[in-house]
């Protein structure tokens, strides 16, 4: 695997820096920014501090079928995941209450059914995992809780667990030539693009290269390398298909949009940012570029808490 | 938190991608320049001309050195030129609390050219120059608008050796001190221009002298406020001002 | 290139050598420093020193036009030192061939040489063969005929001595440099050539080229990761353009131009099929009968048939002695011969030497057609300074031409990648691309033609034409298809499937293919090949950086050409560390070999040139008109009147022309003491027409200038930044002058020798810049390619009282 592109750490302080310049930098955002500040520190600090996932009897799928692009959690979930999730709902629903104050007490449930068990934990992971909408309604509805309010707040407390235990698996994928719109670990979509900085070998002459494409999973927030004219979606090369637009001004900053498929991801071309977000949240400063391309009639490829503006 | 560039020469091919990035940046009109007997053009800096690469060629022990020096404003820590514009309009000379960028603001329309000599003059680098047409003064912005926004000034973002580099200044003067000790095993007298004073921090192979005359600042350190004003404002002026 | 971009980083040593590779070729010097930062000895050998040299170990300043006399000198050092790579030199060159009887080299001259025809008889040349038509060797070396002892002999004259009083550099310089590149002739070292129009515009600029494949072979330096001989080859795709035959002397693929004296294909083939001259030869020019027909299928589809001899009749033949090169095209014009033509994407008033006989040469055209961006010297000629419009009678049409950005299709860089090139905008309306005007042009004379006949219709009206250009339908058609539904070796191909390799063309008719070269870069399933951008290699691949998945390179995707004389004869890799291919049980690792046989020791073994007659490498070359060794001759115009180890001054053999504004300095003329050298600079690009019409770009490099010595100024009573007059026998060029120490007199046969250079970028339509340079140099010309000598002439400076150029 190719170095991640974005080397900025997620921590809690890197990730309050992003929500304070986005208030100055963007201050129309300021209903976005106030409803996901907290819970996005949360975040950071609960994948920081989380303990190691217990794998149990987990194994990683063959090494030809992870080639064809099979996900290292494609097939089985490591046994301590469900329980990684659990601890997660317990901090992070609260906060996430308090600034969605009109779910607070489906939010309160939510994390209730999955601490006693009515609510399956693994079943909903594999739900999430697999994009299973339906799945995902029909264990809510059988657990008795709202099926929007789950369908809202799962994806946001298992990314934490997903996001500590991909940093377990990186050293799994050494090696391995991807070339998928997936994530390699999860099998999530991605929430942002970065365009990778010039190399730097230490070279004295010239700085080449740079603008290597990579994908930050909406899920676990890893990492990987997609050639540039792909489109991550329908895995579209024609050039002719495939484009981006900028707003006039802001060189770092594009959505690349596909018109086979009509999806588009939020991109950040780091030859030319200076600061950039850590990735995990890097989408959230490109919620204006989200709304230019939805109104242009294009979908997102990994639908985002934000970047829901119908 | 204060930026700083940190220009290392010593990888400089003079390629002036930087000059005409800013150029095009800025939206700056070309000049009508003669060839002069020198590759360096235009001559120096000018108004529509914030950044300019320097060629200096000299023969040092036997040999022919070919020194490159992409020059700019300095943005020092504490700008002479300033601390002279403030005596006499507020607010023409500005310096941004966060970044440290020095800025010339449409408040230099109403300086006048005599106004506008001082303050060239209490520039160490010689850096200040003036639109004759609009009266504004002109230099480079630290591209303040991109950094805002989130972006590498223009300068930086084209360069392809690695010459040209911006980031938070406790970055650029780690990595200018790393640059400095590698350097200096080639390059015994190479050195760091005023480090401790500009957030433009150039790393030199040798003498400054072969690169510009004004590649480094003469004066040991920039003088406070009140004695750049006593130095450079003479009494009468001061009183002629203060008076109209 | 036998190499590609990165591999340069595989190189212990660098000898860059008519080229100023750090400005000119950014993406090369890059592998250039990484090999500096892995420890390689980086030389720069060039008139003047400049970025390049800023960033090499070593400079040399080199008189312009005496590159074999360096390289011969270079040669003699590694043979007379014994520092070649023995067993490289026996198993794979010529080295142990015989020469006939018949070859003699005499003060200057080959043997067969002929001063009426100005010319030699080659056949004086030719190897000694036995009763099977096979080359006579002796393995011992013990005959004085062997082609090394020839070599070690003609040599013999290229001492430190000789060497440094022709080329101006000092013997101690010289020592050194031929120390570090010497050092290259063991197992585990390398060296890399990196050449570029510095060493082929000259009179005899094939046999400089000849010189750096005679001492990469002496010291086993091709076929390994970082050696070679590599021309670097830019933007303006010359190696793209050479393979698909933009010039007259060849077709497609490098098959050479049917002659009058070849009325049918048989002929053709027959002439141009060689025969292997050793058991152990693949002899691939052998095949040459299947690339023509295939290529004949593609031009003429369904018309070329066996009993049309696939259209072969209809190809223009040219007469053996004709040359259609540009110097010789606008003689035709200067003399009248011409009525019209296209002017595509070139700026002839500009850059081609000796530019007043051009411009004046194009008055003659009664209508010219050209495509540009901008408005060129070329297409403003008749309005140019001095000239009266009223009086020049040529009907002018200028098309706007789409620029690259706006155009998409495949390009091939110098490393024979083919990669596709997309469209970056949209062109404005009204705004052709070549391949758009080409296309509609043809199909509306293929249409009159029908209409209303003509002379000759068939090459026109039976062309295989499209209705609209189309980059990729086009990229196809080069790849090639089957013609019919065929079995071979009980394999089926249905008409219309592309074909997998050149390996698979026929002489029947059965495939069609616009270029055998690039068979195999485009396969079935819609993804061609060259669009490829997979980083995945093995880790020995890895190791050399080869990327063999990422887009593709002719032929059959072989990165590093020649590479089966990387390995020893049992298949092992010379330098195991950077091996490029090895035998590992039973096949080749690592780069595609050239060619699939087991390793030479083996049975079934081929030798490893396989594009050579013998399949050995030519140390002794007898194919090249001006001799089999290469040998140092002073430029037409040289500023000494006597040969330093020669009675031969020039080349007997180069081109010239006898018009009345053809003039010639006499050697050493004292009119014109100094020597001019030419050159390109990093602002402009190539000769200035799209660059000038960028204000940026000029205000950074406004003017022409012309770079002398302090030495020189001083002489001249010239002060850097004076306006000067640089004059010619053939005309005079304003410039400012560049006071330097980049520059330096030299000392040649003890007499100071001043170089002057100049770019070549400025011309009159861009106001006050200058006019063209080329006014200045010389129209005399290889006698193999009729490349002009841009890289030395003779002229004078001085002082100007007026400039108006530069106004």
């Amino acid at each position: 695997m190719l170095e991640p592109a974005n080397r900025t750490p997620t921590t809690p302080d890197t990730v309050r820096t992003v929500f304070a310049r986005l208030r100055e930098r963007k201050p129309d955002l300021r209903e976005i920014t106030d409803a996901f500040e907290e819970t996005s520190v949360t975040q950071a600090r609960l994948a920081e501090e989380l303990p190691l996932v217990d794998l149990g009897e987990w194994s990683p799928p063959a090494s030809e079928r992870r080639c064809e692009g099979v996900s290292l959690l494609a097939d089985d979930l490591p046994a301590g995941l469900p329980a990684t999730l659990i601890t997660v709902a317990d901090t992070l629903l609260p906060v996430l209450g308090r600034s969605f104050g009109t779910i607070e007490g489906e939010l309160r449930a939510f994390g209730l059914a999955l601490a006693e068990g009515r609510l399956d934990g693994a079943a909903l992971i594999r739900a999430v995992l697999d994009r299973n909408r339906l799945g995902l309604a029909g264990l809510a509805e059988a657990a008795g809780l709202s099926p929007g309010v789950v369908a809202f707040a799962a994806p946001m407390v298992l990314a934490p667990a997903l996001a500590r235990l991909a940093s377990d698996l990186a050293p799994l994928l050494c090696g391995a030539s991807w070339g998928k719109g997936t994530c390699p670990v999860c099998g999530g979509l991605p929430a942002v693009s970065y365009l990778g900085k010039r190399d730097e070998d230490g070279n004295e002459f010239l700085v080449g290269g740079g603008g290597r494409k990579f994908l930050v999973c909406s899920q676990c927030a890893s990492q990987w390398h997609l050639p540039r004219v792909t489109c991550p979606v329908c895995e579209c090369t024609e050039s002719g298909k495939l484009g981006y637009f900028r707003v006039e001004g802001c060189d770092h900053e594009r959505i690349d949009y596909c018109e086979a498929c009509k999806s588009y991801l939020p991109g950040i071309d780091l030859r030319a940012a200076l600061d950039p977000a850590p990735a995990a949240i890097a989408g959230i400063e490109l919620v204006h570029l989200d709304l230019l391309a939805q109104e242009r009639g294009y979908r997102p490829a990994a639908e985002l808490p934000w970047n829901r503006l119908d | 938190m204060p930026k700083s560039f940190f220009i290392d020469t010593s990888k400089c091919t003079a390629c002036r991608g930087c000059q005409l990035a800013c150029k095009e940046w800025n939206a700056l009109d070309a000049n009508a320049t003669k060839q002069v007997g020198t590759h360096q053009n235009p001559p120096d800096l000018n108004a529509n001309n914030y950044k300019l690469v320097r060629f200096n060629e000299h023969v040092i022990d036997g040999k022919v050195r070919w020194f490159f020096f992409p020059d700019q404003c300095r943005h020092c820590l504490t700008p002479p030129c300033k601390i002279v514009a403030d005596s006499i309009k507020e607010g023409a000379i500005t310096q941004d609390e966060k970044t440290g960028a020095v800025l010339f603001t449409a408040e230099t329309k109403g300086l006048t050219k005599d106004d506008f000599q001082s303050i060239r003059e209490s520039c160490p680098y010689d850096i200040p120059r003036r639109n004759e047409a609009t009266g504004l003064m002109a230099k480079c912005t630290m591209c303040f608008e991109r950094i805002t926004n989130g972006m590498l000034p223009a300068c930086v973002k084209v360069c392809p050796t690695g010459t040209m580099n911006f980031g938070e200044r406790e970055a650029m003067l780690e990595l200018a001190n790393k640059r400095l000790a590698e350097v200096k095993k080639t390059f015994p007298r190479a050195s760091l221009a005023n480090p401790d004073d500009v957030s433009v921090i150039f790393l030199l192979q040798d003498d400054p002298k072969y690169y510009h005359s004004s590649a480094v600042a003469e004066a040991p350190a920039p003088l406070d406020r009140k004695a750049f004003l006593a130095k450079l404002v003479g009494p009468f002026g001061r009183l002629a001002r203060e008076l109209s | 290139m036998t190499q590609h971009w990165i591999d340069i980083k595989n190189a212990d040593v660098v000898l860059i050598i008519g080229s100023n590779a750090a400005e000119h070729h950014p993406i090369s010097f890059r592998w250039v420093t990484k090999a500096k930062d892995n420890g390689a000895v980086v030389i720069h050998v060039d008139p003047k020193f400049s970025r390049t040299s800023a960033r090499a170990d070593i400079h040399a300043h080199l008189r312009p036009g005496t590159d074999i006399a360096f390289m011969g000198g270079l040669i003699h050092y590694v043979l007379s030192n014994k520092k070649y790579f023995k067993e490289y030199v026996d198993a794979y060159t010529n080295a142990a061939h015989l020469v006939g009887e018949k070859y003699a080299f005499n003060d200057g001259l080959f043997s067969g040489w002929n001063a009426d025809k100005r010319a030699y008889d080659r056949s004086q040349w030719a190897f000694e063969l036995d009763e099977n038509k096979q080359v006579k060797k002796d393995p011992t070396y013990k005959n004085p005929r062997c082609v090394i002892n020839l070599l070690e002999k003609h040599y013999e004259r290229y001492n430190l001595k000789n060497v440094a009083t022709t080329t101006g550099i000092p013997e101690k310089e010289l020592e050194v440099i031929y120390g570090h590149y010497a050092s290259t002739g063991i197992r585990d070292r390398a060296g890399t050539i990196m050449y570029a129009l510095g060493w082929t515009q000259h009179t005899y600029g094939v046999q400089i080229i000849r010189t750096s494949g005679i001492l990469q072979l002496l010291l086993g330096n091709i076929g390994v990761a970082g050696g070679g001989v590599n021309a670097l080859r830019g933007e303006p795709n010359v190696q793209g353009s050479t393979d698909h035959c933009l010039l007259y002397h060849i077709l497609p693929g490098y098959n050479p131009m049917p002659f009058s004296t070849q009325p049918t294909l048989a002929d053709y083939n027959k002439a141009n099929t060689p025969l292997a001259t050793d058991p152990k030869s693949a002899n691939w020019w052998g095949n040459r009968p299947k690339y023509m027909a295939s290529m004949l299928k593609a031009w003429f589809g369904d018309a070329a048939t066996p009993e049309s001899d696939f259209g072969y009749g209809w190809l223009p033949k040219a007469d053996p002695s004709d040359d259609f090169s540009y110097m010789y095209m606008f003689d035709r014009a200067y003399k009248g011969q011409m009525k019209g033509g296209f002017i595509l994407g070139l700026n002839p008033a500009q850059s081609v030497p000796n530019s007043n006989k051009v411009r004046k040469a194009l008055d003659n055209f009664d209508w010219l057609i050209m495509m540009e961006l901008h408005h060129s010297e070329t297409t403003d000629n008749w309005r140019r300074p001095g000239v009266d419009p009223k009086k020049v009678k040529t009907e002018c049409f200028l098309v706007p031409s789409a620029h690259r950005l706006e155009r998409e299709g495949t390009i091939s860089n110098s490393g024979r990648w083919q990669m596709w090139h997309n469209k970056a905008i949209q062109e404005p309306k009204g705004v052709k691309s070549f391949g758009d005007f080409h296309v509609e042009l043809m199909n509306k004379v293929i249409e009159l033609y029908k209409k209303d006949g003509g002379t000759l219709p068939e090459p026109i009206v039976n062309l295989d034409w499209p209705q609209k250009f189309d980059a990729d339908t086009q990229a196809k058609k080069n790849n090639g298809y089957y013609t019919k539904d065929v079995t071979v070796k009980d394999k089926q191909f249905k008409k219309g499937q592309l074909i997998a390799g050149f390996a698979n063309l026929a002489d029947d008719g059965s495939t069609a293919s616009a270029n055998w070269l690039y068979c195999g870069g485009y396969v079935e399933d819609g993804k061609p090949l060259y669009k490829r951008r997979d980083l995945t290699q093995t880790a020995e691949q890895a190791a050399i950086g080869l990327f063999p998945n990422f887009s593709w390179c002719w032929p059959v995707n072989r990165r590093i050409l020649y590479n089966r004389a990387g390995v020893d004869p049992d298949g092992n890799p010379w330098n195991p560390a950077k091996m490029v291919i090895a035998w590992k049980d039973g096949k080749w690792v690592g780069d595609v070999p050239d060619g699939a046989w087991p390793p030479m020791s083996q049975e079934g073994g081929k030798n490893p040139f396989i594009m050579t007659q013998s399949g050995m490498s030519q140390l002794y070359g007898p194919g090249r008109l001006d001799g089999p060794f290469p040998e140092h001759y002073e430029p037409v115009e040289t500023p000494i009147t006597q040969h330093p180890f020669s009675k031969q001054l020039s080349s007997p053999v180069y081109k010239f022309f006898d018009s009345d504004l053809d003039k010639l300095a006499k050697p050493a003329d004292a009119a014109f003491p100094i020597v001019l050298t030419t050159y390109s600079m990093t602002e402009h690009w190539c000769g200035g027409g799209e660059t000038r019409n960028v204000p940026n770009l000029l205000e950074a490099e406004p003017q022409l200038y012309v770079e002398m010595s302090q030495e020189l100024a001083k002489e001249k009573g010239i002060k850097n930044g004076d306006g000067v007059i640089v004059e010619s026998i053939r005309g005079r060029v304003e410039a400012i002058a560049m006071v330097t120490v980049r520059m330096k007199p030299l000392t040649v046969q003890g007499k100071t020798v001043h170089v002057v250079g100049m770019p070549f970028c400025f011309g009159w339509t861009t106001k006050g810049c200058g006019d063209s340079t080329n006014r200045l140099t010389v129209g005399v010309g290889d006698p193999n390619t009729s490349i002009p000598e841009y890289k030395a002439c003779l002229v004078n400076v001085k002082k100007a009282d007026k400039l108006t150029e530069l106004a």
